[in-house]
């Protein structure tokens, strides 16, 4: 194992490359997670994850009151988390392969099925079409991760600019 | 360094870009566009997720993926046409599409 300050700044690179797709998600959660004080909110972040970002925001889009819903949905999928990785280590032998059972589409299907529920209207395309292509675009030359990050910005410039200037009420 | 230094620093990473971009969002001044720009912002990276899967897989990924849209538009129930949608994946996979 390498030791030493190099190794230390490219662990800390490698991981705020993995996770910075986390600080767009906890900026598009602020507006609706804040109301319930900065002591819950922080703690409600320690968990946030894919998925249960994407299951926040569509609660919240729906008028969900219940602030605790990103920590609530954090700690099964944390469980889960841990449980796999353990039976994993532990048993992965016997086990059956997740790949049969459809596991690596799990996040995809979940987050085209909430994408679904969310068009309302044609305008809500927009952002659709523009995620999609910047994602395709971005991830071709610099991985997924990367495509993932590059979908929230383009699909928040696009809709920023054509949004009507002013303040809101 | 030592395993547990490596495990901090990770963590304090890991941790960092789950609040930072939270935290600076207090600093940013109320507008539309930015409303608008939040409000896009789910849309925009569940339509990425969906297309890098759409395009990384072949007839299996997509018609499960059509399938979770499909059952969504169909029931309104999105957790269940998402459940559904792996469902039909590992379906396909079982009958070796």
């Amino acid at each position: 194992m390498q030791t030493g300050e190099a190794t230390v700044w490219t662990l800390a690179a490698t991981v705020l490359v993995i996770n910075a797709r986390y600080l767009l998600f906890g900026a598009t959660l602020q507006p609706w997670l804040s109301q319930a004080g900065p002591a819950r909110a922080y703690a409600s972040l320690l968990l946030l994850g894919d998925a249960n970002w994407i299951a926040t925001m569509r609660a919240a889009e729906k008028g969900e009151q219940d602030r605790a819903y990103l920590l609530g949905t954090g700690v099964p999928l944390m469980a889960a988390w841990l449980a796999g990785t353990l039976a994993g280590v532990l048993f992965g032998g016997i086990l059956p392969d997740p790949h049969a059972l459809g596991a690596d589409l799990m996040l995809p299907c979940f987050a085209a099925a909430m994408m679904a529920a969310m068009v309302r209207s044609r305008a809500a395309l927009v952002p659709v079409a523009v995620g999609a292509t910047a994602a395709l675009l971005i991830s071709h030359f610099a991985g997924p991760g990367w495509g993932i990050v590059a979908a929230g910005l383009a699909g928040a410039g696009v809709a920023a600019l054509t949004a009507r200037p002013g303040v809101v009420k | 360094m030592t395993l547990w230094t490596m495990l901090a620093v990770m963590a304090a990473a890991a941790l960092f870009c789950r609040m930072a971009g939270y935290a600076a969002m207090r600093f940013l001044p109320p507008s539309n566009r930015l409303d608008a720009a939040l409000r896009a912002t789910p849309l925009a990276v569940m339509a990425g997720i969906t297309a890098q899967a759409l395009a990384a897989g072949g007839l299996t990924e997509a018609v499960a993926l059509a399938s979770a849209i499909g059952l969504t538009v169909l029931t309104r129930n999105d957790v269940g046409a998402a459940v559904g949608g792996v469902g039909v994946a590992a379906l396909l996979r079982w009958l070796g599409v």
